[in-house]
């Protein structure tokens, strides 16, 4: 029994000299630098196939950022959408309007009774606006194409109609001209355009920027009158449609077509380029940086923008300016540091 | 008699596991035992290599979604030259002066390789040394979203250790850089790039036009870092937040 403890002792002791020791130095290393060289061409040879890989080798620059189309696509579409939704387009000032002339044939051939004018004050009248869900693609070499469909609300307001004739040759000999305003109500119809453009991407060294480029910003907004008011400008152009003013020569029911006709069409709204924004992308680079506490300085240079298949790649050159200053005379790791 | 000789056995075996346990110990107090800075490194390698590897065979080597940055070794070389020399106590009684850097990052470590020279206190005699130290804490600061590193310890080496004292100077001085000695010399150190948590739309203010600023919040963090050929690859994951919109209005 003593003996067995004995023997179990040094055995213990043995054991640990031998597991202390284990294979030598040089054997260890010989096997490690083995599996070492195995590991490394597995991975030069697998890597060397992977297309990202060979994109990233290609671009130059000490930082390389690689954004996927998917998050451009998403931040892009998102942008873009703020650009148009929930936009109120005051259309107050604006003004739509039609005139012409009427002739009668005679046996002295066609001659002019007079012209009429029909003009809208939208005044109170509001557009409003809201986005869809915008189509985005990447497009080689820096380009985000956006188709964005803006869906213009119902929206009813105060409007003003005037209409004018004024008599012309003999016409003016038994006509009075004539000119009559009144107030009716309008709407916006509903409706839907897509705005077609793109943002073009660049890289200025530090920002990643994407600007807008929507070369048509124009908006068609159709617009029509509630039926009291179809029936108010009839009854203002029949009210003129008596003797000595003429208003027999301008049918009413032709004015109203007229006026709708004017209103089917409606009117052309331009949105303001400001509206279009350049956006920063979120990835930055910086001309300053802290290392160890301390100030460094780096100049930018940008390198490359692009988009390879569905990834865009940009990269910056940076040159880190030498330091002034004394060195950082650190101090023994207090206990806290030790702790961690 | 039998009671002694039990007890003695038990002795016995108690020093023999006492001894055993110091030994297999593969602490840095263990001078036999401490493995050389090449050793260290390569079975560090090897470890990284395998799943690089994998992941390469596979065909997802830089499989992202979001944003990848790629950041040269050349670059974190010159950002910690800029601040050579560095100087201090870095615990143990030693002090240490690193006055040049070269880094490699290949084959999954980013290796930093600091040389200098180790004292003991403020005695004149010390030893050349090599510090073998690896950039591994890669995180996005929470406000400024600004690349940090944080740089730990491989191994060190040290030309003249018997310079540097007895018992195992090394393996002490290893341990007193490992144990916030290197964070008080290197300390954090920061990339110059970004990534924000929020995509920001300027505001428009003119006659006809007045829209506020927008920012669409954004959540961000590092997925995971590789390094191979030179770089460190850093995925960092991208997402948009869900916000309300606000409203704009054009006078036309």
């Amino acid at each position: 029994m003593n003996r067995g403890r004995i023997a179990l002792a040094l055995g213990v002791l043995a054991s640990a000299g031998c597991a202390a020791k284990g294979p030598d130095s040089a054997t260890r290393m010989a096997r490690l630098k083995a599996s070492y060289d195995h590991l490394h061409d597995r991975l030069e040879k697998a890597a060397a196939t992977e297309p990202l890989v060979s994109s990233a080798f290609a671009t130059r620059g000490q930082v390389v950022v690689a954004i996927r189309s998917g998050l451009i696509e998403e931040l892009a579409g998102n942008v873009a959408r703020r650009y148009l939704d929930h936009v109120k387009v005051d259309l107050s000032g604006f003004e739509t309007e039609k005139d012409g002339e009427i002739e009668q044939k005679t046996f002295l051939g066609k001659l002019s009774l007079g012209e009429w004018r029909v003009a809208v004050d939208l005044g109170g009248l509001v557009g409003d606006l809201r986005a869809g869900s915008p189509r985005v693609g990447l497009r080689a070499p820096d380009l985000i194409d956006i188709e964005l469909p803006v869906d213009v609300r119902q929206t009813e307001g105060a409007a003003t109609l005037r209409f004018s004739w004024d008599s012309s040759g003999l016409a003016k000999l038994v006509c009075k001209d004539f000119e009559l305003t009144r107030d009716i109500h309008g709407r916006v119809l509903p409706q839907r355009h897509v705005l077609a453009g793109a943002l073009r991407l660049a890289n200025d060294g530090e920002n990643l920027t994407a600007t807008p480029e929507f070369p048509d910003r124009h908006v068609q907004l159709k617009l029509d009158l509630t039926d009291a008011s179809w029936a108010t400008v009839e009854e203002a152009l029949r009210s003129q449609n008596t003797s000595g003013k003429c208003g027999m020569l301008m049918k009413p029911d032709k004015g109203v077509a007229l006026l709708k006709d004017l209103a089917a069409r409606g009117i052309s709204v331009s949105l303001p380029k400001k509206m279009f924004r350049t956006v920063t992308l979120p990835a930055r680079m910086h001309e300053s940086v802290k290392v160890n506490k301390r100030r460094v300085r780096v100049a930018l240079t940008a390198q490359k923008l692009r988009i390879d298949g569905a990834t865009l790649w940009s990269s910056v050159a940076l040159h880190v300016q030498p330091t002034a200053g004394p060195a950082i005379v650190a101090r023994e790791p207090d206990r806290e540091a030790r702790k961690r | 008699m039998r009671i002694f000789r039990t007890v003695a056995a038990v002795l016995l075996v108690g020093l023999a596991l006492v001894l055993g346990l110091r030994r297999l110990r593969l602490s840095p107090s263990s001078s036999r035992l401490r493995v050389s800075a090449q050793e260290a490194l390569l079975a560090r390698q090897n470890q990284e290599l395998v799943k690089l590897a994998s992941a390469a065979e596979r065909g997802t080597l830089l499989d992202f979604k979001g944003v990848l940055i790629v950041v040269d070794q050349v670059l974190v070389q010159d950002l910690l030259r800029a601040v050579m020399p560095l100087d201090g106590d870095v615990g143990g009684g030693f002090r240490v002066q690193i006055d040049a850097v070269d880094a490699a990052f290949g084959d999954g470590v980013a290796l930093v390789r600091l040389s200098g020279r180790a004292n003991v206190g403020t005695a004149s005699v010390g030893s050349p040394i090599t510090v073998f130290a690896a950039v591994d804490v890669v995180s996005l600061d929470p406000v400024s979203g600004i690349l940090q590193c944080g740089v730990s310890i491989i191994s060190v080496e040290a030309q003249d250790a018997a310079a540097l004292g007895r018992n195992d100077p090394v393996g002490r001085l290893t341990e007193a850089l490992t144990h916030g000695g290197l964070s008080m010399l290197v300390g954090s150190l920061e990339i110059p790039v970004s990534v924000e948590n929020k995509l920001s739309i300027p505001a428009v203010e003119s006659k006809r036009l007045r829209i506020e600023s927008e920012d669409l919040p954004l959540t961000i963090a590092v997925q995971q870092v590789k390094v191979f050929g030179g770089r460190l690859w850093v995925f960092v994951d991208v997402a948009l937040a869900p916000r309300p919109t606000p409203r704009a209005e054009v006078k036309s």
